[in-house]
């Protein structure tokens, strides 16, 4: 099938250990001086993340409280975004909705990334029948169109979080093993690995003191343009009714279903959440694209 | 050409039975018993097992499998739980319209996204490059769910216009069965020009560089030819991939957008299919969306070899 990324394309700086932390200090340094969209992109990843974990805090009201007696009110200085058909506040879900964003972002990306570091670099390392296997089922997930997979994975499983965040990271660990497993091939062609083996490195000891740390940079910026989409994808599933179960606030679910019917008379429900979704997704893009640049020039361009 | 077609045809049997043996386990995963639906809600009949016998349902998996494959080879998808029509006849009517809604959404794809890609590399770190490469990331942070729902909803609102319109084969009246998959085949096409027109921004950018490109130039060939014909030919095979890379999203987005706009293709007839845990239909529909994905692979890569002359398979 198609190769995501040619094997040359993977092209990593070498990064040690134990200087990890400064490095990622001045690659944010670096992104502030010279990439101001990333920053910004960055500005709001952090901004989100304090929402979604001071959402008591900055929410005006409980987001599942229902009121009939203030139903479909206009934004007002009581209700920031108004409130929808049951007189829940706007305002207040869209803050709570940010928690479900966060956790099943990250969740999945983070899981669904180990595991894909886990498929490539042994599948590109030991290769043989075990590559062979993984290539394959890798084969036939690319040619299910991934929305058609979400949509009957979360008819079989329990509807929620955890079952959202099984499903997305199962997409994201078999889509970008691929690219880890590219790009493991090139590391282990290169001359320090043989060297790293010569002295006598364990299996091991080379995959995790030599292999994984080359690999790391177009790991990342993988991860944080996934993401966007995961995010995207979360909002598609609620928004069909497939994703997160009412009455829990969700962004894509606080556009489906009968909020829909409401839209005539009451656009503010339409708009806050989507504008949600685009911020966050166009943040976590935009902070992507400037990683990107900054780490991995060859990859740039390339989604 | 002839041995690398039939090695990856070959190639393709493996995939495709995992992919069966998965959709085929998958379905049978869903809770709620389409045989339990069918009496509880609607008294289709009086006893669960007869029905199920009826069905075919109460066979061994491995059973229902092999017959279900054998029947798919030959070209027999079954017949829907619920209304007793064969798939084949259903998807007569159905895939046409996701065919249509699909090609025009990829044709867009590309009339949008490499002209655009083009300009912004020729006209690298200027206005028209910026404006354009930030509209393409805005638009891949934009739900393209949301975005149809407020082209119908808006139009109706201000205007009182109607936006959706019925569809009809398109050999009865193309005009009419093109405008109705027009909105819903330029928001899916916006939505997937992005990433090509950035693949073809990058690529070119890069092709812009090499020395043939300074050659052609300096013999005096004029702006046009250099960057169409020497240039782009060069930069299309990430392109091509990255475009091959869509078809599955545009699949998936047809599904959304039939839903969305009331269309009758394979995408909404998906959608119900699960709700109402009609199996056959469910792994008809995703199988033959399989089908598709993998020829189209197929199909790209035997491309290559006629963009680049160097990838010949021998």
């Amino acid at each position: 099938m198609t190769t995501v990324a040619p094997e040359s394309q993977v092209v990593a700086a070498p990064l040690a250990a134990e200087r990890r932390l400064p490095w990622v200090l001045q690659i944010h340094w670096q992104m502030i001086r010279s990439k101001p969209l990333g920053s910004f992109g960055a500005l709001m990843i952090v901004l989100l993340i304090l929402t979604a974990i001071f959402a008591p805090v900055i929410a005006t009201e409980s987001p599942t409280r229902t009121n009939l007696r203030a139903m479909l009110e206009a934004p007002s200085g009581q209700h920031l975004m108004g409130t929808d058909m049951i007189g829940r506040d706007v305002y207040s879900r869209i803050v709570y909705g940010a928690r479900v964003s966060v956790v099943v972002g990250f969740g999945a990306v983070g899981i669904g990334t180990v595991v894909a570091i886990l498929l490539g670099t042994i599948g590109a390392y030991a290769g043989g029948w075990f590559d062979m296997v993984i290539q394959r089922v890798v084969d036939a997930w690319i040619a299910i169109p991934f929305l058609v997979f979400l949509l009957a994975a979360m008819t079989i499983l329990k509807p929620g979080v955890g079952s959202i965040i099984a499903v997305l990271a199962l997409g994201v660990s078999l889509s970008n093993s691929r690219v880890v497993r590219s790009a493991v091939l090139s590391v282990m062609a290169q001359p320090y690995i043989e060297a790293a083996r010569s002295l006598g490195g364990t299996d091991a000891r080379v995959i995790a003191r030599h292999v994984v740390p080359n690999i790391m940079a177009p790991v990342i910026v993988l991860a944080t343009l996934g993401l966007g989409n995961v995010i995207l994808a979360e909002a598609a599933l609620s928004f069909l009714g497939f994703g997160i179960p009412p009455p829990t606030a969700a962004w894509g679910g606080m556009l489906s279903g009968t909020a829909r019917d409401y839209m005539y008379i009451a656009p503010w429900l339409m708009i806050a959440p989507s504008l949600a979704i685009t911020v966050t997704v166009f943040a976590f893009n935009m902070y992507g694209d400037a990683l990107r640049d900054l780490l991995d020039p060859r990859l740039r361009g390339s989604r | 050409m002839y041995h690398y077609t039939l090695g990856r045809l070959l190639a393709m049997v493996p995939t495709f039975l995992i992919i069966s043996v998965v959709i085929f386990m998958m379905i049978r995963m869903i809770p709620g018993d389409i045989v339990d639906i069918m009496v509880e809600n609607y008294k289709y009949a009086d006893d669960k097992e007869h029905l199920r016998r009826e069905l075919g349902l109460d066979r061994p998996l491995v059973v229902q499998y092999i017959a279900w494959m054998g029947s798919v080879v030959r070209g027999d998808f079954g017949e829907s739980l619920w209304t007793g029509k064969t798939i084949g006849s259903e998807m007569k009517v159905r895939l046409p319209l996701t065919f249509q809604l699909g090609m025009v959404s990829i044709l867009l794809t590309l009339i949008i996204a490499i002209p655009i890609g083009v300009l912004a590399a020729v006209k690298q770190d200027t206005l028209p490059d910026y404006t354009f490469r930030s509209f393409a990331v805005l638009h891949l942070s934009i739900p393209d769910f949301w975005l149809a729902v407020m082209i119908i909803v808006l139009p109706a609102l201000w205007w009182q216009v109607n936006v959706q319109s019925g569809w009809v084969p398109f050999f009865e009246n193309p005009l009419a069965s093109l405008k109705a998959i027009m909105i819903p085949a330029i928001i899916l096409g916006l939505s997937r020009s992005a990433s090509v027109m950035r693949m073809t921004r990058a690529m070119m950018l890069e092709v812009l560089r090499q020395d043939y490109i300074r050659t052609a130039r300096s013999k005096g060939l004029g702006s046009m030819p250099v960057i169409y014909r020497h240039a782009l030919k060069n930069a299309m095979i990430p392109v091509v991939t990255v475009l091959g890379l869509q078809i599955p999203a545009i699949l998936g987005g047809s599904i959304i957008m039939e839903s969305i706009f009331n269309l009758p293709g394979t995408g909404r007839f998906m959608l119900n299919a699960i709700q109402e845990r009609d199996y056959p239909l469910i792994q008809a529909t995703t199988l033959i969306f399989a089908i598709i994905v993998m020829f189209t692979n197929l199909l790209i890569d035997l491309l290559y070899g006629f963009l680049d002359p160097r990838i010949r398979y021998a």
